[in-house]
């Protein structure tokens, strides 16, 4: 028996691993951003799909659209024409397939993990506000200042020296 | 709803793709690519742990809140560093910055 919400997950998850894969083995970097962009877009459908809506919007607005415009800005600003060079693929394809394997065992293996509730718990924006704010007030202070440096350091990287 | 092991299977999917991204290319933008899909494969871990423990626990939709904005601190100074690359060595492939090397 599979109801609205199991086909619904079947979907979304096929749509973020396909667009994955495009992301990491198109050929052109501009398509590739795009399919990025499309997969943080389908794992904010996961993240709704489990009852966390602010989370949801909060991934589709930074993720899926600020860093995607940041990214392709580069994008373009590189150029199209860098060559790519693939080596080691096949370690690449053993070392990933071997950790799938033990991860999955592992998973399938924990029998208290095949639980499944029968609705998802959300959480209203106040209680996250609430928590945000009393809960965590020292890590968002910390997030302020992380983010200050960070745009400061980038600016000051990129910065031409005039001589 | 699915079993929470679905969420965990396609959350070790995303995972092994990262580490597979991350092994084989040398493109600089696509190693950072890959790195935005090991941290989305850790958010879905906790924003699925967090949803399916009784009673709910929120501090799994706080972390990830920080992550998501941590994140993007992490793309700002990633893509500044690409465009020094470029700019000193006409090249963003990491497999030919090995000046250092002796």
């Amino acid at each position: 028996m599979i109801d609205f919400v199991d086909i619904t997950f079947f979907l979304l998850s096929s749509v973020t691993i396909i667009s994955a894969i495009v992301a990491l083995e198109a050929k052109e970097l501009v398509y590739a951003a795009l399919s990025l962009a499309v997969t943080f877009a389908a794992a904010a459908g996961l993240f709704m799909l489990l009852g966390a809506f602010y989370v949801a919007f909060f991934q589709l607005a930074i993720r899926s659209g600020a860093v995607i415009v940041l990214i392709l800005f580069v994008v373009m600003l590189i150029g199209r024409g860098v060559k790519e060079v693939v080596e080691l693929r096949v370690w690449a394809v053993i070392v990933s397939l071997a950790f799938f394997v033990v991860t999955v065992w592992l998973v399938i293996m924990a029998g208290s993990l095949w639980f499944s509730p029968q609705s998802p718990s959300t959480f209203s924006v106040t209680e996250l506000g609430t928590s945000l704010l009393v809960s965590y007030g020292v890590a968002l202070a910390i997030l302020a200042i992380i983010l200050m440096t960070a745009s400061t350091g980038a600016l000051t990287l990129i910065k031409e020296d005039k001589e | 709803m699915v079993p929470l092991a679905y969420y965990l299977i396609l959350s070790i999917i995303l995972l092994c793709l990262g580490f597979y991204g991350l092994i084989s290319k040398t493109n600089a933008i696509r190693m950072l690519f890959a790195i935005e899909i090991l941290t989305l494969a850790a958010n879905l871990n906790l924003i699925a742990f967090s949803a399916y423990m009784s009673p709910p626990i929120i501090s799994g939709q706080m972390v990830v809140i920080f992550s998501i904005a941590s994140g993007v601190a992490e793309v700002a100074i990633g893509l500044a560093i690409i465009i020094l690359m470029y700019r000193l060595n006409r090249t963003v492939d990491v497999s030919e910055l090995r000046r250092l090397k002796g």
